[in-house]
């Protein structure tokens, strides 16, 4: 940057260049000059409460952190009358805090008061503490409260408000103790708190802590409380000044380092890739903490990644290899286990070739795992039978993408999506599915207008604050997507310049339009002519878009087509190759993307190569020695069809409880049945794992290296910070275990080798390297061989020959509907608090005390039509099987809509009642076109939805803390002007 | 042909099988660390000698009653005041010069070895103590107490 775009100001007599408009506080921090602060946080920018960083700026004492650089500003931050306000704001401070450091569970270092204090040089405090009128709110099985320790620094309020949006946390300035509340001050359980736990995170001191870091942190916390409560009263009389008292509780912190390891790893459940430090203490986890630099989610988190790692240590873990014997699981040792398993392997491929095995990869594992899973597949048995559970989401994104813009993954990071004016979200409950990322588009959209457009049959929160909300019906988004499409391009809208220089087949897409008439959409989705031409005026007004699209709209059988018509329309209006543009399909496990892009995939090599393109076969036919098979395997559906068939008569299934999350469970079960050999990897004994000949005991992410890649195609390593369980082994040691006993000598010694021969065969993978992803770093693929990685897609054109992107033309036919008997449609999605079929969370009593069993979503209107109430027992019945469940009537639903979480392996699994139809471009289940009949079995019991459930709660959205409510309180003066009328 | 089963035979290892697996451990672990081994059990034998062990392992055994009552003891009123002179004697030694307070004490030293050999009997007269001021040893002592008194009075 050049100077004139710098402005000079002086501090302490020396001049510095800052940025314009650069926070005052935050330029100074940059100086090295000290400047005590407490609620300035970097992730959340000031909040102004609390009064510390005092400094002169031209003869006024301000607030640093409330004050913007201008040119000739002169700074002082160290005279007598700077100090004085320093010192009187911290007192007021520590008027508010006990500081007892060496007998509190936050002292690790990081307490803030603690470190700001100490920095500052204060040996006493002027006034005593005062304790406050409140009880510890204890409610919350994640977090707890307390009232006494709090500063009232507001930081958990403008996480909760601004950053998180959930509009619980709120501080009543009012009261004459004034406190944080939740909703209109109920106890924090009974709110409508998430239990994301960013207020925990952000909180400076011990106001706010994990329940599970309480008592269990230091050396001298782990006493009863009156206990506690004396060696508090004895560290302040035997502590007179703070110096001694912090030198005491700095070693003891130190000491503290011994026993708690910090350990970065990568969230496994969605596919924001939330990225934090994982605190253990032996085996126990007690805290999960998200950073600054974190780069998908920064401070963030939600309840899954914050609070659900009970899993890990659940009892039900599987810790020695099993084999099936007659009606039991026998534990054995590996090396039987692995002999076993190369046996069968080797026995059904001579006895029937290749091709009669199949392999499942899993979107849990790691992208070295996907890999050598691919490998075993191709290289040790001689298939391309190896698919993943993107198969069951994701694929026809992909292949929307392919077709159009040549990458089958998101355009840009979820900063892109949080930069664009205007975000359209079809098919995603973004809120519940992707917790994080949809923070991001809630607080653009409080914050800085972002026009949030949604499309959903359901009414779920981000329903509820899109500046437009439309549903439409079922399976019709492709129609008012070229419908809005065809009406830009009438009106002459379209942009011109982009689709001449950037996009072929114009004419012909544009001919391919001519049935998709207003009238037409109309009449097929439901949304009026003014919807449609009032969607298409807002997407043009607008210089920037981006299409967040999920489930919704790829689980149906036009999923790959209704993802091109998205990818048709960002072309059209020019939407590709900037930020805050693009095409987003939102991932919905950890490593969905990771575990297609390192080749799990029955058509591609790694890095999305196919296996028919010569080439690139022969590269790896050269690096493993043997042939690959020229033409594509079976995905994922074909395989549990020719087990039926008797064609495939040996599966190998990682990570992945095909026999629940499959569609129509009972026919997939029912292949498992058939199958000659049939061996799963896994952590628990899954409903699929009770059909197994063989079950290999696996070990969880915190048990193990290696790197998943999320949403934004970003590549981030996790690493150890737990031994596997007992004789658990991860994945990849397994898969290597038994290629060398099928005679392939494989030699890695940890997964950093693994991605190495990755990257030395993938062009998209050339640069990616362990020690480039060290710690929070990341690489966004593509990664060339210097390592430079593509956080936007495109910029500099589209990877076709051309470079140009092409605009793909389609036709419609609705496939689906409801008729006399099947009356009712049944959608399916995620909540927030579990993930996929529930065998991760449901481990974790604190989530399941929240959310303890699925229901089933009725409609007002429907409810009374067939004389049922808030907990009624109902049975679906679909052409394919039937689900019983517990009744939540809710006008999130509308009409003959039916809403099931799809975290449910019980007699509510909605997979009973799905068929197999499929997606006709990828064989993606359309899992979200059921038409069932309901019969009802009881009118009305006990609501399926807890009193705890945040569902229930009463939100009070305002913008930050309202600090200025605490300047308007008759008590409160400024600590600069009390100085003066002091001084 | 799999139905689907859910039971688990656990691999049971024998008591003895157990007792065996983690002798191995104990004894890998002493051979791995020999020489602190050693040395632990020297120390283990020297407090143990002199009784300290059997204290350490009662006082560990009954901590949190122990840290209770020390604590419940030490939080009365009546410690108030020594806590309190714990920490200010801990400041004031600090202040104090210690080269200087040597010289004195040495002196004060000398001064009450050679008066403890005074008799009860002994007195002594004004003109004696007149004269006393002629001997050189008394002649410094003296001046040495008035200046400290006028040092004292500044």
């Amino acid at each position: 940057m050049h100077n004139q775009d710098h402005i000079l100001i002086t501090i302490n007599g020396e001049e510095f260049l800052a940025e314009p408009d650069q926070n005052l506080l935050d330029f100074i921090n940059t100086t090295g000059e000290f400047v005590p602060q407490i609620c300035y946080n970097e992730s959340l920018g000031p909040i102004q409460t609390c009064d510390t960083c005092m400094v002169e700026v031209d003869g006024q004492i301000v607030r640093a952190c409330g004050t913007y650089v201008s040119p000739g500003m002169q700074v002082n931050t160290t005279i007598d009358q700077v100090n004085t306000a320093q010192k009187e704001a911290l007192d007021r401070i520590t008027e508010k805090h006990e500081l007892y450091c060496t007998v509190c569970d936050y002292n690790n270092g990081s307490c803030e008061i603690h470190n700001t204090v100490a920095a500052f040089g204060m040996e006493e405090q002027s006034r005593p503490f005062e304790s406050k009128p409140y009880d510890v709110d204890q409610s919350s099985p994640f977090y707890r409260y307390d009232p006494d320790q709090c500063i009232l620094c507001g930081r958990c309020v403008e996480v909760c408000q601004d950053v998180q949006v959930n509009e619980t946390l709120l501080i009543d300035w009012e009261r004459e103790k004034p406190r944080v509340v939740w909703d209109n001050d109920v106890p924090i359980d009974q709110s409508s708190c998430v239990s994301c736990g960013q207020c925990v995170t952000v909180c400076p001191c011990n106001a706010l802590m994990e329940t599970e870091m309480v008592g269990e942190t230091g050396y001298m916390t782990n006493h009863s409380p009156g206990l506690l409560r004396s060696m508090i009263d004895l560290t302040k009389k035997a502590e007179p000044g703070y110096g001694p008292l912090f030198a005491v509780s700095d070693t003891e912190a130190a000491m503290r380092e011994e026993r708690i390891e910090k350990t970065k790893t990568v969230c496994t459940y969605c596919g924001v890739g939330c990225t934090f430090d994982v605190w253990t203490k032996d085996r126990k986890v007690l805290k999960v903490e998200p950073q600054h630099d974190s780069p998908a989610n920064g401070i963030s988190s939600c309840i899954k990644g914050k609070f659900g790692w009970d899993y890990v240590n659940a009892e039900e873990r599987l810790t020695k290899p099993l084999i099936r014997d007659g009606e039991s699981f026998v534990e054995v040792e590996w090396d039987q286990a692995l002999s076993y398993v190369a046996k069968r392997f080797s026995e059904i491929k001579d006895e029937n070739g290749a091709d009669a095995l199949g392999f499942i990869s899993s979107s849990k594992a790691t992208n070295e795992e996907s890999y050598l899973m691919q490998k075993l597949a191709r290289q040790a048995i001689g298939t391309n039978n190896i698919d993943n559970c993107s198969r069951y989401c994701q694929s026809p994104a992909t292949k929307g993408l392919f077709r159009t813009v040549g990458h089958g993954g998101d355009s840009g990071s979820i900063d892109d999506i949080a930069e664009a004016e205007m975000v359209i979200t079809i098919g995603s409950n973004t809120t519940e599915s992707h917790p994080v990322l949809a923070s991001r588009i809630k607080r653009s959209q409080k914050l800085f207008g972002q026009k949030l457009y949604v499309f959903d049959l359901r009414k779920h929160e981000m329903g509820q604050r899109a500046d437009q909300f439309f549903q439409p019906k079922s399976g019709t988004d492709l129609v008012w997507l070229s419908a809005v499409t065809k009406y830009i391009i009438d009106q002459g809208w379209e942009n011109r310049t982009f689709i001449n220089k950037w996009v072929n087949g114009f004419e012909e897409y544009k001919e391919s339009l001519s049935t998709f008439t207003l009238e037409y959409a109309e009449k097929l989705t439901g949304l009026t002519k003014d919807d449609l031409i009032g969607i298409a005026k807002q997407i043009v007004r607008v210089d920037k878009l981006a299409i967040c699209w999920a489930m919704g709209v790829t689980q149906h059988q036009l999923g790959s087509d209704t993802s091109t018509a998205i990818s048709n329309l960002l072309l059209i209006t020019g939407n590709y190759m900037r930020n805050g543009t693009g095409a987003y399909p939102l991932r919905g496990h950890n490593n969905v993307q990771g575990c297609s892009d390192f080749g799990s995939m029955p058509n591609f090599l790694p890095g999305y190569e196919e296996v028919e393109d010569d080439t690139a076969r022969n590269r790896y036919e050269n690096a493993w020695g043997v042939k690959i098979p020229n033409k594509p395997g079976k995905d994922n559906h074909e395989m549990i069809k020719a087990i039926h068939d008797g064609e495939l008569h040996s599966l190998y299934v990682l990570g992945e409880d095909t026999g629940i999350v499959d569609a129509n469970i009972n026919y997939v079960t029912a292949a498992f049945e058939k199958l000659d050999f049939f061996v799963v990897q896994d952590l628990f004994l899954t409903e699929t794992a009770k059909y197994a000949d063989v079950i290999l005991p696996a070990a969880p992410s915190l048990e193990k290296e290696g790197t998943f890649t999320n949403t934004e195609r970003r590549i981030q390593r996790l690493y150890k910070a737990l031994d596997p369980l007992g004789d658990s082994r991860p994945d990849w040691e397994i898969i290597m275990n038994l290629a060398n006993r099928l005679d392939y000598n494989w030699k890695y010694a940890n997964p950093a080798d693994i991605m190495d021969e990755a990257a030395s065969l993938a062009p998209l993978f050339a640069g990616v390297r362990y020690d480039r992803l060290t710690q929070y770093n990341s690489l966004q693929w593509p990664v060339h061989a210097d390592g430079t990685d593509t956080p936007l897609l495109y910029a500099d054109g589209f990877p076709f020959d051309d470079h140009k992107a092409r605009l793909y033309p389609l036709d419609f036919e609705l496939k689906h509907d409801t008729n006399e008997t099947y009356d009712l449609h049944v959608n399916n999605g995620r909540v927030l608090e579990h993930f996929h079929e529930g065998n991760m969370t449901y481990k974790s009593t604190a989530i399941s005390s929240k959310i303890p069993n699925a229901f089933i979503e009725v409609s007002p209107e429907l409810a009374e039509e067939r004389g049922i109430n808030e907990g009624a027992k109902v049975r679906l019945t679909s052409e394919s099987g039937e689900v019983t469940g517990l009744v939540h009537i809710t006008d999130r639903v509308r009409g003959k809509e039916l809403f099931i979480p799809l975290n449910d392996n019980g007699k509510t699994a909605v997979n009973y009642l799905t068929n197999n139809n499929v997606d006709k471009d990828t064989n993606t289940p359309s899992y979200k076109e059921i038409a069932v009949k309901m019969d009802v079995l009881k009118q009305k019991g006990k609501s399926p939805l807890k009193s705890n459930n945040y569902r229930r709660g009463n939100p009070q959205p305002q913008i930050g803390v309202q600090v200025e409510r605490k300047w308007d309180r008759e008590d409160y003066i400024f600590p600069g002007s009390q100085v003066k009328q002091n001084g | 042909m799999a139905s689907p089963i859910s039971d688990i035979k656990r691999m049971e290892l024998s008591e003895a099988d157990v007792h065996k697996q983690n002798l191995d451990e104990v004894t890998k672990a002493v051979s791995d660390n020999k020489e602190a081994i050693l040395k632990g059990i020297d120390l283990l034998a020297t407090i143990n000698k002199s009784g300290t062990l059997d204290m350490v392992n009662a006082f560990v055994k009954h901590k949190e009653e122990a840290l209770e009552n020390v604590m419940g003891e030490l939080n009365k009123p009546q410690y108030s005041a020594t806590l309190e002179n714990l920490s200010k004697l801990f400041f004031f030694a600090g202040e104090l010069n210690v080269d200087e307070i040597q010289y004195f004490s040495e002196k004060l030293n000398h001064g009450m070895e050679v008066a403890s050999t005074m008799e009860d009997s002994e007195k002594t007269s004004y003109m004696e103590l007149f004269k006393a001021l002629k001997d050189p040893e008394i002649n410094r002592s003296i001046t040495m107490l008035l200046k400290f008194l006028r040092g004292m009075g500044k």
